[in-house]
């Protein structure tokens, strides 16, 4: 039932075929970044990381309302697959693309210098998916995307809450309790839309 | 000994501090339809997302084989759809049709919402009613937007899941959809229920569409009339 649940996300397009041609951009000029200078890792993972923060956002509950899940609601599909599911195939695209720039980096640094797999890189990467995944479960892409714009484009909040300050960021530097911290939020916060997902009830839009 | 598939005690929902309807009580069992029929707004959308496990009642005990409904989709197989404009207008039809089987139900490769309403509702009926084995079928103004054949191939495909055991619940605003096709009636006015059986509505023959509609008609004058005496 995984799988299907699986299936019918990825049929239903909860990431847009958009979406993934933006991630293949970000690649391609990834590539081209690399290819010139091998240590410009963190410019080059910065777009991906700022596309995965929309993307990811792909919001669950608008859609349900809408009646879209319905079929697979129905289906007898238990809610934690369902909500694994989602989230699976909302972060996939960003975190595969991160996955094509740190080979990329490590093939055009020949093996000898990586930022794409440090400790701050993993952090960032992995709770920015989760937060955004979580944070736009009850809400919609859009409202989410303008929290993103809102939360990277005021100096003190993206000083504070911004996951590309982690990029490059190791296991030891100074940024450690900060690196902690993120996880137990962005864990806290998975958590809470997996529980929204599992008891909410789904009234039709229309319907109330 | 009859087969209870639904049974609901004292059910109510609500939206908020909005009550929809309360105090339904009423008991389907296998190879039986239940039709419910009310104006616009009465509940019966959220009536059939209460049976097909996607709300939970405010007040009250929904138990679809013993199980509440949301646990019961798991184990009885439902089928559920509340209207073309609930399928996603981005999909392929052909894929659209697919999630429920795997199996191609139709070759169109166009997106839903380029297709015309009465096709994709099609599309949304074939699809939940191609699911094997069915044990619940709940259906949302099924008739609405389908052609003669479509409606045709509806009412035989009804009729044929009920005979081999699934329980019926259909609804619609229009006393003419359901006339004839229905085991139990539940007329939804002003946030409550009636139930009739089709031989007490009709002992002589089938229940037509004119008689389901002055019955709702009746209903809703006797909610109206303690308003009037209020103003």
């Amino acid at each position: 039932m995984l799988l299907y649940a699986i299936r019918y996300f990825v049929i239903v397009s909860v990431v847009p075929p958009l979406f993934v041609g933006g991630f293949a951009v970000t690649i391609a000029a990834a590539a081209v970044r690399l290819a010139s200078d091998a240590t410009t890792g963190v410019e080059a993972l910065t777009p991906v990381l700022i596309l995965q923060l929309f993307v990811a956002s792909s919001g669950f509950r608008v859609p349900a309302r809408r009646g879209h899940f319905d079929l697979l609601l129905t289906s007898g599909a238990f809610r934690w697959h369902i909500a694994f599911a989602h989230c699976l195939v909302s972060v996939a695209p960003g975190l595969a693309s991160w996955l094509c720039v740190g080979l990329l980096e490590l093939a055009a640094s020949r093996g000898t210098h990586s930022v794409s797999f440090t400790a701050g890189t993993c952090v960032a990467f992995a709770s920015a998916s989760l937060a955004a995944w979580s944070a736009a479960v009850h809400s919609s892409r859009m409202a989410a995307a303008v929290g993103w714009l809102l939360v990277m484009s005021i100096p003190v909040v993206a000083r504070t809450v911004s996951p590309l300050r982690y990029l490059g960021a190791s296991a030891g530097g100074p940024e450690t309790a900060s690196l902690a911290t993120a996880c137990v939020c962005a864990i806290g916060l998975s958590v809470t839309a997996f529980l929204g997902i599992l008891r909410g009830g789904t009234p039709l839009e229309a319907a109330q | 000994m009859t087969d209870v598939l639904l049974t609901a005690r004292d059910v109510g929902a609500r939206y908020g501090r909005r009550d929809v309807f309360s105090g339904l009580t009423f008991q389907l069992s296998a190879n039986q339809t239940l039709g419910v029929i009310g104006p616009n707004g009465a509940g019966k959308t959220t009536l059939l997302r209460l049976i097909a496990g996607l709300l939970q009642p405010a007040s009250g005990e929904l138990r679809v084989r013993d199980l509440c409904p949301g646990l019961a989709v798991s184990r009885v197989n439902v089928a559920y759809f509340a209207g073309d404009s609930t399928l996603p207008g981005s999909v392929r039809a052909r894929d659209w049709g697919s999630l429920a089987t795997g199996d191609t139900i139709t070759p169109e490769r166009r997106r839903i919402r380029t297709l015309s309403r009465g096709t994709r509702q099609l599309l949304g009926l074939r699809t939940v009613l191609s699911r094997p084995h069915l044990n619940l079928v709940v259906l949302d103004e099924p008739w609405e937007a389908l052609d003669v054949d479509g409606s045709r191939w509806l009412s035989r495909t009804l009729e044929a899941k009920r005979d081999r055991g699934a329980a019926v619940v259909v609804a619609s605003h229009d006393p003419q959809d359901l006339a004839g096709v229905c085991d139990v009636y539940l007329f939804l006015v002003s946030r409550r229920g009636v139930l009739y059986r089709a031989h007490e509505l009709s002992a002589a023959g089938p229940v037509t569409g004119a008689l389901l509609g002055n019955v709702l008609d009746r209903l809703l004058a006797d909610a109206a009339t303690p308003l009037r005496a209020v103003s």
